[in-house]
C-alpha cells in the first residue's frame, strides 16, 4: 500500500512480559521528547501489504557480523541504536529502519528484517528533499526489481535529514532506565521503571496528500465531459437555428405554406407584437346597426372623425362578458376588428393562441410568427411522409382523391349541423370607424375587404375547394397537394398541443436532454 | 377574471334557465363545479328521464373549454359508457372551443345532442353502429336505459 505521510514519535508502554494489572501505553508529546511528521516527502518504494495499519516500533536490523556492511554502516548507525532485541518480542508490530547505502547493504538489511510490518529507508545524502522516484536508478538492487516481490512488506524512503535525526533518536531511546531521558519520561507518566520508551512509526496510507490529486483528476475528467457536452449542445443549437432560419426563408419566399401543412394553427404572440395592436377608447355605434355590416358603412366618407374615439357595435368583451363603458373603457382591437379589454385579450394572445377568440382569425401575420424547432421537425416529417407516400403533384390517384372528397363532405355536414359553431358568434358590424389609436400609432387602412366570418378549421378546409379535381397550374397544384398532405396528418390538433403533450410524457431527464441537445430524438 | 365571468354566467342562467334544465352548485364554495339536471327532450328516446350532468370549469376558463359529463348512465353514442360518462366533441373539444362561447351554448349543445346523436363522432362505437344500422334497436335500448337509470 502506498503511503503519503508518516509519523515517528516516542511511545512509552508497559512491558508486555510483566504481569502488570493494567498495561498502558502513552504517546509522549513532542515537546518532551521528539517527533517527525512529514506528509509531503515520503516515497513509497514497494507497496506489498495485506492491508491494515502500517505502524510499529522502530528498530535497525542486526546484520551478520561478517557482513562488510556492518562496517560501512557504522558511519550512519550508532552502536547503541534500538535493535530488535531491545523491543518486546510480543504484542507489537515492528518497522525496520536503515540507511540506504548501497545495493548490497540494502539487500543485507532487507534480509535481516525480523517480524516486519514495513521497512523504512533513508538516503543519508538526500538532504531534506523527497527521495527520488521509484523507477530511479538509486533504488536498483541489480535484480530487476525482484526484491519487491521477495519481501512481503511495504518499503518506504524518507528524506536523508529526517533519517539521520531518526537514527540519532533511535540511539537515545533504546536501552532501559540507565538513560536519564527514558527515566524521567517513565516517572512522569507513571510507568514502571522496567517499562519501555521507544520510537514508534505510523504510515498514513490514506493521507490527505492523495485526495487532492484524485479530486483534481476527477475534476479534470468532469471538466472535459462538461466541455464536450457544452460543445455538442452549442453545435446542436447552432444547427437547429440554421434549420429554423432556412425554414423561415422558405416561408418568406412562399416555397412552404406552414398553415396548409397544418404545422401552425395557433401560436403564442410575443409581448412586443401584442403591444403593437392598437388600443382605442370605446364608443358605441350611435346610428342603427347596419345589417350589411362593414362592407358599406365603413367607407371613409361615413366615418365620424374624432381624435381618440372609435365606434364599435360590439358592446361587451366576449372574454369577461363585461360591457364596455362608453368613452371610458380602453379596448384593444385585433386586425379582425373584434375588440376586448386589453387585460382580457393580452394574456390570451401571449400564452395561448395568436388567434381572435371570437372569429379565430390570426392576429399575427404568418410571416412574423416565430419558427420553432418543433415546426422544423414537423415540416421535415411531413416532407418525409410526402416522399414515402409518393405523393407528388402528378401522382394523385382517383381513389384517394375520392375518399378525401367523401370525408370532406362528411366533415362539412358535421360542421354545419354542429350547434354552437355559429350560435356564439359576435360579428362586428362596425358602422363607424375611426382609427386614430390611443397610443398615437398610425394605423393602416381600416377598410376590411370582407366581413369577418366565423370559420372553424374544418370550414376553412371545406372552403378550399377540396371537392374539385386537382387544378392544372403548378402553384395551385402545389397548394392542392399541401392540403392533401394536411389531411394525411390526421385529426385537427395544433402542433403546440402535440409538442406539449409529447414533452409532458417524457421523463424529466429526457426533457433536460432535449433542452441541452435540441433535435436529439 | 374566470371567477367573475363564471359568476356572471351562473346568475344569468339562474335568471333565465334554459328550457328543461335545472342548474345548481353542489357546493356554494366552488363555482367551478356545476350540477345540471336535464329533462330528456321530447320525441327522443330519453323523454321522461332526468339526467344529471356535471359541468366542470377549468381554472383557465374561458380560454379552455368546460368539461361535461353524465352522472346518470345513458345509452348514447357520444357519451362513454363508464362511470365517468364523459363526452368530448364539437365545441367541447379544446381545439374547437372559443373563449367567446358561453355555458348557455354548451348546455344547449348537450341538449341538442340528446335529440340528435352524432354517430360519426362517437365514443361508443357499438352504440353508434346500432344507431346508424338498426335505429329501432337503438331506440329500444336507449328507452330501456332511460327507464332504468334516469327515472324521475
Ligand atoms: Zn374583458
Ligand atoms: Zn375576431
Amino acid at each position: 500500500m502506498s503511503a503519503q505521510s508518516y509519523d515517528t514519535f516516542i511511545l512509552a508502554f508497559s512491558d508486555p512480559a510483566s504481569i502488570s494489572p493494567n498495561p498502558q501505553r502513552a504517546r509522549i508529546p513532542a515537546n518532551l521528547s521528539f517527533e517527525i511528521f512529514d506528509d509531503s516527502h515520503l516515497r513509497t518504494l514497494s507497496t506489498n501489504n495485506g492491508g491494515g495499519d502500517i505502524e510499529g516500533l522502530l528498530y535497525v536490523p542486526d546484520l551478520d557480523p561478517s557482513d562488510p556492511c556492518v562496517n560501512i554502516s557504522t558511519k550512519y548507525v550508532p552502536s547503541n541504536v534500538t535493535r530488535f532485541s531491545d523491543l518486546p518480542p510480543v504484542q507489537y508490530q515492528y518497522i525496520a529502519f536503515a540507511p540506504w547505502i548501497s545495493a548490497a547493504c540494502t539487500k543485507s538489511y532487507l534480509a535481516a528484517a525480523q517480524g516486519n510490518t514495513a521497512f523504512m529507508f533513508y538516503l543519508p545524502d538526500n538532504g531534506n528533499t523527497t527521495p527520488p522516484p521509484v523507477n530511479d536508478q538509486t533504488w536498483n538492487l541489480n535484480d530487476g526489481g525482484q526484491w519487491k516481490a521477495q519481501y512481503k512488506f511495504p518499503v518506504y524512503a524518507i528524506p536523508g535529514s529526517e533519517g539521520t535525526t531518526t537514527m540519532q533518536q533511535l540511539a537515545q531511546y533504546s536501552g532501559n532506565s540507565s538513560n536519564d531521558k527514558i527515566d524521567s519520561i517513565l516517572s512522569e507518566f507513571q510507568f514502571d521503571s522496567s517499562d519501555y520508551v521507544r520510537l514508534y512509526t505510523s504510515f498514513g496510507t490514506s493521507g490527505s496528500n492523495n485526495l487532492p490529486t484524485l479530486w483534481a483528476f476527477l475534476l479534470i475528467v468532469l471538466g472535459v465531459v462538461l466541455l464536450l457536452i457544452g460543445l455538442t449542445s452549442v453545435t446542436m443549437h447552432y444547427f437547429q437555428r440554421r434549420h429554423r432560419r432556412a425554414l423561415q426563408r422558405r416561408v418568406e419566399n412562399g416555397e412552404v405554406d406552414l398553415e396548409t401543412l397544418g404545422i401552425k394553427r395557433s401560436h403564442r404572440m410575443p409581448q412586443a407584437e401584442i403591444d403593437k395592436l392598437p388600443k382605442y377608447i370605446y364608443v358605441p355605434t350611435n346610428d342603427t346597426p347596419d345589417d350589411k355590416g362593414l362592407g358599406q358603412s365603413s367607407t371613409p366618407s361615413s366615418e365620424t372623425a374624432s381624435d381618440n374615439h372609435t365606434f364599435f357595435s360590439q358592446s361587451s368583451c366576449t372574454i369577461c362578458l363585461e360591457d364596455f363603458i362608453p368613452k371610458t373603457t380602453e379596448v384593444r382591437s385585433l386586425p379582425c376588428h373584434h375588440i376586448y379589454h386589453p387585460h382580457c385579450i393580452d394574456p390570451h394572445l401571449a400564452s395561448r393562441s395568436s388567434r381572435c377568440p371570437v372569429c379565430m382569425a390570426r392576429v399575427l401575420p404568418t410571416k412574423n410568427e416565430p419558427i420553432t424547432n418543433a415546426m422544423v421537425r414537423a415540416e421535415r416529417r411531413l416532407r418525409e411522409r410526402q416522399r414515402l407516400h409518393g405523393v407528388s403533384a402528378d401522382g394523385i390517384d382517383g381513389t384517394t382523391w375520392l375518399t378525401n372528397f367523401r370525408r370532406q363532405l362528411e366533415r362539412r355536414r358535421r360542421v354545419f349541423s354542429a350547434p354552437g359553431a355559429t350560435s356564439d358568434t359576435v360579428q362586428p358590424t362596425r358602422s363607424q370607424i375611426e382609427m386614430n389609436a390611443v397610443a398615437g400609432r398610425a394605423v393602416s387602412s381600416p377598410l376590411p375587404t370582407h366581413t369577418p366570418t366565423v370559420m372553424s378549421g374544418a370550414q376553412t378546409e371545406a372552403r378550399t375547394g377540396e371537392g374539385r379535381p386537382p387544378p392544372a397550374d403548378v402553384t395551385a397544384r402545389r397548394a392542392h397537394m399541401n392540403r392533401r398532405l394536411s389531411r394525411m396528418r390526421g385529426p385537427e390538433r395544433t402542433l403546440e398541443d402535440e409538442e406539449a403533450e409529447r414533452w409532458a410524457r417524457l421523463p424529466r431527464w429526457r426533457r433536460a436532454v432535449g433542452t441541452v441537445f435540441p433535435g436529439f430524438g | 377574471m374566470a371567477q367573475k365571468r363564471i359568476v356572471k354566467e351562473y346568475s344569468e342562467l339562474q335568471k333565465n334557465p334554459p328550457l328543461g334544465m335545472k342548474i345548481s352548485l353542489p357546493s356554494e364554495a366552488d363555482m367551478h363545479q356545476w350540477q345540471i339536471l336535464i329533462d330528456g327532450p321530447k320525441g327522443s328516446p330519453y323523454e321522461g328521464g332526468v339526467f344529471t350532468l356535471q359541468l366542470s370549469l377549468p381554472t383557465e376558463y374561458p380560454f379552455k373549454p368546460p368539461t361535461l359529463s353524465f352522472k346518470t348512465k345513458i345509452y348514447h353514442p357520444n357519451v362513454t359508457n363508464d362511470d365517468k360518462g364523459s363526452m368530448c366533441l364539437g365545441m367541447l373539444r379544446a381545439d374547437e372551443w372559443k373563449p367567446s362561447s358561453k355555458i348557455d351554448a354548451v348546455l344547449g349543445f348537450a341538449r341538442r345532442l340528446l335529440s340528435e346523436p352524432q354517430p360519426d363522432d362517437a365514443v361508443e362505437g357499438g352504440i353508434a353502429r346500432e344507431f346508424k344500422e338498426n335505429k329501432k334497436e337503438f331506440i329500444k335500448n336507449a328507452k330501456a336505459w332511460t327507464k332504468q337509470y334516469a327515472k324521475k
